[in-house]
């Protein structure tokens, strides 16, 4: 999947939705699950629609993967669908949704055939890393970021699952450390605690590598 | 300063590491699998949609069987009993045999005259009657073979091929 400069967004707290405030934002999440857990379909597809962006990048922080993520954000609001007249609380509609979507992209993250095919479009996905480098910079100096961006995009993805999740989640600007410590079922310190592990193990790897000296 | 380096670096490719594309078609393509999992058989349809068929099939099976006539229903303890011995008369089964024999002489005797044309075979005489002197039923007995010996097979030999290839020059 070839992702151009241009089309990539990159969201940051609530700028996935629609320009709105938060309280109406809300206001109009929880009435939309209200009209969805009563079966109306066009509500929830409009429910859908506000939150998909969300879910989407959860998925991707769980499987590294554009289009194994679509699917598992697919079955994620099948099922919600399915069950949403179980939903106690039409206003917690999207955490209920990321988790949900969580869930799914682990399921797909423990499955072989999923991870042979994340292992083979794993290059590709590293090529748009790359071209999606800052070219603002001398050419030495691009070079030199690029070949680091592309070292911490290994480093990455080497971490250990519990570590990389909840930087991961974090990463994509979506969640409060609740929302991170609900959705992998772990206190809010384990979470915090995880970010700042993950965070140290990168920078020593990097250091180690004579990042520091070249930087 | 370094720090600061590496550490915006990770964050920039952390958050890079989660972007997702714009996908306006996504909500069409939802709403068309929204679609075909409402018309997805859940699993107490499943089941019955199989009890159906195995009532349809019983059905067909109960009025498709040939009703069995009152005098040749047995109960169950009857059938399950061994039916009992044949009493076995050897001078009748002979007299049948008899019987049988000789329409089958007699219509050998028919069939002759047809051949005679056939002057090659003069000699063949056929018997007036043919009949069965004696009859004896000996009942059967297998006996169990517990042992089976090894198969002897005799020596086995080779022959020697020839196997000599001519070589090829090319």
């Amino acid at each position: 999947m070839s992702v151009t400069v241009a089309e990539l967004t990159v969201s940051r707290g609530s700028t996935a939705a629609p320009a709105m405030s938060d309280a109406s934002f809300d206001a109009e999440t929880t009435q939309l699950a209200v009209r969805a857990r009563a079966g109306d379909r066009e509500a929830f597809s409009a429910l859908i629609s506000l939150h998909q962006r969300s879910a989407r990048r959860v998925a991707v922080a769980a499987l590294g993967n554009q289009s194994e993520a679509e699917e598992a954000v697919q079955d994620a609001c099948l099922t919600a669908w399915r069950r949403i007249d179980r939903l106690d609380d039409p206003a917690a509609f999207r955490a209920w949704l990321l988790r949900i979507t969580w869930r799914k992209a682990l399921d797909r993250r423990r499955s072989l055939r999923t991870w042979l095919r994340r292992r083979r479009n794993r290059e590709g996905d590293e090529a748009v890393i790359d071209s999606t480098a800052s070219t603002d910079q001398a050419p030495d100096e691009e070079l030199l970021a690029r070949e680091r961006d592309r070292v911490v995009t290994q480093m990455i993805r080497s971490l250990p699952a519990r570590l990389r999740d909840p930087f991961l989640l974090a990463a994509t600007g979506e969640h409060r450390y609740e929302d991170i410590a609900r959705m992998l079922a772990i206190p809010i310190g384990t979470v915090k605690w995880r970010m700042v592990e993950a965070r140290r193990m990168l920078r020593e790897k990097l250091e180690r590598l004579g990042f520091n000296e070249q930087s | 300063m370094i720090r600061e380096t590496l550490d915006e670096s990770i964050d920039r490719v952390a958050t890079r590491l989660t972007i997702v594309p714009a996908d306006p078609e996504f909500g069409t393509r939802l709403e068309t699998r929204l679609e075909r999992a409402s018309f997805r058989m859940t699993p107490w349809m499943v089941a019955a949609s199989m009890a159906a068929a195995v009532l349809v099939v019983a059905a067909a099976l109960s009025f498709d069987r040939v009703p069995i006539p009152e005098e040749g229903r047995h109960s169950v303890t009857a059938a399950a009993q061994p039916p009992p011995p044949m009493a076995l008369n050897a001078s009748e089964v002979v007299q049948q045999a008899n019987a049988v024999m000789e329409v089958a002489a007699g219509a050998i005797r028919q069939s002759v005259p047809a051949a005679e044309p056939v002057a090659s075979i003069p000699a063949l005489a056929l018997p007036e009657t043919l009949r069965v002197e004696e009859l004896t039923l000996v009942p059967l007995t297998i006996t169990p073979v517990t042992d089976l010996g090894l198969l002897e097979l005799g020596p086995l030999e080779l022959r020697d091929i020839d196997a000599t290839v001519e070589s090829k020059e090319y």
